[in-house]
């Protein structure tokens, strides 16, 4: 293990200098020649996978922009940060989308946000801002206040359809409201009879700016519960997320019972995460029993939550170097108890539920992403987990406990929205495994760390594994208990762009539990954008109005 | 069939599980975090909870014209986190297990504290409470505390002079 | 004469009250199979009422079968209604009386169809094409279900089809099982849902109504229901007793109480999957219907 990471820091040594930030992770500041080289390098030549690529303005600090793409390799435990310095004087940055189509919308994002332009990159258009948005404005630079509003007064110049079929099929709009989200987004199908040929995602309409807010007037310590908020349903992983990219920055020596509670509520958090998946999976394919039989057994694990951290939902329990509130042994005693019943209530149940002839018939062979498609895009989660692929930050990059713990990781091969339902129904019952273990060898020691101490200027890079897959914070860190640069990555950011692929040529009524199936988390995708509420310009055409269009 | 036959059997044997929430209390846990109240008779003005506040509902002004100043809490930004709760010195703010705060009158989500400030034995200028005059001054050494009756601006000055006195 | 008037008139005053009802039933009983309190049994009957009382705003410019379907949907079921005893033993008979019944329901499934598509709404447009083709397969098995009976009753006057006399022949034990699902099929129960399939299409056939209309709707599609049921009934509960609203009363709710069971534990289907499943439905009754005329 050792010797192969010596050896893959000799390999990056190929491409430019590389450095460790801590134990787990390498910087490589390379030259925009051999920035493909190294992307194909390390995402197809050595089994790691693109993760996310950031943008950040440093010319503060030297003069110039950053761009950096974030490997993980897992195989190794590594993560690898490959860093392009830009020069103001020239934005050019070559595009890695040719040769990992998932980097698309990352690069996309920079261009808006920074104003870097991404060379031959396959569809160089505006993806976050708004189509109207005024040119050479970026509101994440630093030179733009986070107050700051833009009015915007020209029209939308943004094409309304994919023209490759509007016209020739009917277009079936799913959203921005519409029964099967629960979140704004817009989904566009372009329909053959009940066959889908083609489909075009909208997304980015939760925007909330948070970055920015973390960016300009948050301090460390707030940043937490700010981070927590970035998703209604796993938002404590990004909490955790964060706090370790901070710990990691400042060799924080985290008590390992704070490890323990932070790994216990994370597994709490993904029982039930998952089980809202499968319930809202259940609905979609019209089996409302189903939801009300998870709902009510999840409801279990929110009332565990809500005993352990004051809030069934935000538990709002970290701060940087630990966590603010112990488990007891009676409560550790009631908890080990739920779970008992609940897990053989849960397997009772989804024994019965999963023998059911038109769930089956519905999921399988359905949504398919093949093992190629899902290393492409980069998937992350269960939906890679179903399509073949053995991630699982958890255990190729352990943090908080989970290297004291024994757990399986489900993989299945088959790709369709059936395997995406058995991966987190296995999920669920290793995760009350894990709780259990935890409990169990629960360390006498604090829960919080006692010197905190946070160097300035330095990247910071903390992982977790969220319920839908990988979640990345990125954090340059900064004097006077600020952070300089902080971008949050949810998994959802890369399952997405899948969708596309998995809704082609599928029938128009299983549309709902594909797009379902990866549980698309929206607002965690769209947390980034800075907001003017008055802008609103991103003009959505209405339900009428598009409908007459099908027709014609 | 047999799986729906047994799904059927388990619910029954369940039995109805919703509550008629409205009309019937809701229990809630221990240490829940509910809303935050200050007490009004313990609350020093110190501003800690303002500044580890992350939503920003804590807010402090001094009014200096009637040498008050207003600790003000707005529930409508509250996150429920607790901060103020932790970083309280006196333990004036605390969390309650009350969770329903919807109201029609917009003045129920404020709450108010309007503490006397001390003004400044040189400049007369109000500085800070006189609650965390009497606090501070509680656990200084009785030699120190005579700094405690300036304002900042003047107490440099002071201790500017003091020292320029030493020096000489 | 009169009296059968009137008696079908009361008939159709308790139809009215009767189907909302029943689906309030059925929502309370799925309710409780699904863990919850559930809403009290007069909530559909609320529903209506206060859709009724609203105005029925319609988009755009539809055309004016989109704007009539609703009420030709109501009046259809209402005028199938005085040939169908249900509480009282009165209704209008003619010869070939079952085949304006026929009509009737048939026609109204159509108009609604074509009335959504006339709105060129993606989601009606689809719902529509599936409506149109689910009921024309319901349709033509409800046609064969009829043809048995008239086969073993050698007659096209309704209320001599009621009920089949005792020994049951093979035929009409079959043909009422087929019947029985058929009520399930057309009650536009899951998963034959597909139509509305709320998560899907939103609601499909009936997305673009709003109030008022939206409640005629409605009505129409759980009168439907109910006439159904009415149906089967008759065919095997005894007519002319003192006894007889009882028997139909407890009949209506005990069909509730099963339907709304099965419906509970199901998952909707794939229109073709439904539509696979009605073809060999019809084929076998197809044979059964052989079976009735050759004397079985």
């Amino acid at each position: 293990m050792q010797s192969s990471a010596t050896k893959l820091v000799e390999e990056l040594g190929r491409f430019g200098i590389v450095e460790w930030i801590d134990s787990h992770t390498l910087i490589v500041h390379v030259d925009r020649s051999k920035l493909r080289d190294i992307a194909k390098y390390l995402h197809w030549g050595i089994g790691g996978y693109f993760s996310v690529s950031i943008g950040s303005d440093e010319r503060p600090l030297d003069n110039s922009f950053h761009v950096y793409h974030v490997f993980s390799l897992d195989h190794l435990g590594v993560y690898v940060v490959v860093d392009i310095r830009v020069s103001p004087g020239y934005l050019h940055v070559p595009s890695i989308t040719p040769i990992i189509p998932g980097a698309n919308w990352h690069e996309r994002e920079v261009m808006d946000y920074f104003g870097i332009m991404f060379d031959d990159h396959p569809e160089p258009k505006r993806l976050i801002l708004p189509y109207n948005w005024p040119k050479g404005v970026y509101p994440l630079r630093k030179d733009y206040p986070y107050n700051k509003k833009v009015y915007i007064e020209e029209a939308s110049d943004e094409p309304e359809h994919d023209s490759r079929f509007a016209g020739k099929y009917t277009i079936i709009p799913i959203g921005p409201y519409h029964p099967a989200l629960h979140e704004p987004e817009y989904f566009e199908l372009y329909v053959d009879g009940e066959r889908i040929v083609g489909a075009r995602y909208k997304g980015f309409m939760v925007h909330r700016g948070m970055e920015k807010i973390a960016e300009s007037r948050m301090t460390i310590n707030q940043i937490p519960f700010l981070a927590e908020r970035i998703c209604g349903i796993c938002g404590y992983t990004h909490n955790v997320a964060y706090c370790q990219a901070v710990e990691n920055v400042a060799g924080i020596d985290v008590p390992e019972r704070a490890h323990y509670i932070r790994s216990i509520m994370l597994e709490i958090e993904r029982i039930h995460s998952h089980m809202l998946w499968l319930g809202i999976a259940f609905h979609f394919l019209g089996f409302d029993t189903g939801f009300m039989i998870t709902w009510r057994l999840r409801e279990k694990v929110m009332d565990l939550a809500e005993m352990l951290t004051g809030n069934r939902k935000t538990y709002g329990l970290n701060l940087i170097g630990g966590v603010r509130r112990d488990i007891d042994l009676s409560k550790a005693l009631k908890v080990k108890k739920v779970l008992r019943d609940l897990r053989k209530d849960y397997v009772d149940y989804m024994e019965k539920i999963l023998g059911l002839k038109e769930i089956i018939y519905r999921t399988r062979g359905v949504g398919v992403l093949d093992y190629g498609e899902a290393r492409k895009y980069s998937v992350l989660g269960p939906t890679a987990r179903a399509s073949g692929i053995d991630t699982d930050v958890r255990k190729y990059h352990p943090y908080a406990a989970y290297r004291h713990v024994d757990f399986k990781i489900p993989v299945y091969k088959d790709g369709d929205v059936l395997s995406r339902i058995l991966v987190r129904h296995e999920e669920i019952i290793e995760s009350i495994n894990i709780i259990e273990q935890l409990l169990d060898n629960l360390p006498r020691t604090p829960i919080m760390a006692e010197e905190i101490h946070v160097p300035e200027h330095r990247i910071g890079v903390g992982v977790t594994e969220a319920p839908r897959g990988e979640d990345i914070h990125f954090v340059i860190t900064s004097r006077d208990n600020k952070i300089y640069r902080w971008r949050p990555r949810a998994p959802s950011y890369n399952n997405i762009p899948a969708l596309l692929v998995m809704l082609k040529d599928q029938h128009l009524a299983d549309a709902p539990i594909i797009i379902a199936s990866i549980d698309p988390c929206f607002s965690c995708t769209d947390h980034v954008l800075i907001i003017d509420v008055r802008t609103g310009s991103r003009k959505q055409v209405g339900l009428r109005e598009l409908s007459r269009r099908g027709l014609g | 069939m047999r799986e729906r036959l047994g799904l059927l059997r388990r619910s029954i044997s369940v039995g109805i599980v919703t509550e008629k929430y409205p009309y019937k209390p809701i229990e809630v846990p221990e240490g829940f975090r509910g809303k935050p109240v200050i007490d009004q008779d313990k609350c020093l003005g110190c501003g800690a909870c303002v500044n580890a506040c992350p939503p920003n509902a804590l807010s402090m002004t001094d009014d200096l014209d009637r040498g008050v100043r207003v600790i003000k809490l707005f529930l409508g930004r509250c996150i429920f986190c607790g901060r103020c709760q932790d970083v309280c010195p006196v333990e004036a703010i605390k969390l309650t297990r009350e969770f329903e705060l919807a109201s029609i009158n917009h003045n129920d989500l404020y709450q108010e504290v309007a503490l006397v400030m001390a003004k400044c034995m040189v400049c007369g200028r109000p500085y800070t409470t006189i609650r965390l005059v009497e606090h501070v001054a509680s656990n200084l050494p009785r030699e120190q505390r005579s700094h405690l009756l300036l304002c900042p601006d003047c107490r440099e000055k002071h201790s500017s002079k003091k020292v320029s006195y030493a020096r000489w | 004469m009169i009296w059968v008037f009137i008696g079908a008139l009361a008939n159709i005053g308790f139809i009215l009250l009767a189907a909302p009802l029943l689906d309030g039933l059925e929502r309370k009983i799925k309710a409780w199979l699904q863990n919850r309190r559930g809403p009290p049994i007069p909530q559909t009957l609320y529903d209506i009422v206060k859709l009724l009382r609203k105005p029925g705003g319609l988009t755009g410019n539809p055309g004016l079968l989109y704007r009539i379907a609703p009420y030709m949907f109501f009046t259809n079921m209402v005028i199938a209604f005085l040939f169908i005893p249900t509480l009282l033993d009165y209704s209008l008979s003619f010869i070939g009386d079952i085949i304006v019944v026929y009509y009737l329901i048939t026609a109204s499934s159509i108009i609604l169809a074509m009335g959504s598509i006339s709105t060129g709404n993606p989601f009606a447009i689809t719902g529509s094409t599936r409506e149109i083709s689910l009921s024309m397969a319901g349709k033509l098995l409800t046609g064969i279900t009829l043809a048995i009976f008239v086969a073993v009753n050698k007659s096209f006057l309704i209320t001599s089809l009621f009920p089949i006399i005792p020994p049951y022949r093979l035929s009409s034990i079959l043909g009422l099982i087929v019947f029985a699902i058929l009520v399930y099929i057309e009650g536009f129960r899951l998963p034959f849902d597909i139509p509305e399939a709320e998560p899907e299409i939103a609601g499909g056939v009936i997305i673009e109504y709003t109030g008022r209309d939206l409640g005629f709707a409605i009505y129409s599609l759980l009168l439907k229901r109910l006439l159904y049921t009415s149906i089967l009934l008759n065919l095997v509960i005894p007519r002319y007793t003192v006894f007889s609203p009882i028997y139909y009363i407890v009949g209506v709710i005990v069909f509730s109480i099963l339907f709304s069971t099965i419906e509970c534990f199901s998952g909707r289907h794939r229109i073709e999957y439904a539509l696979s499943f009605m073809k060999k439905l019809s084929l076998a009754t197809g044979v059964v219907l052989v079976l009735a005329v050759l004397g079985y």
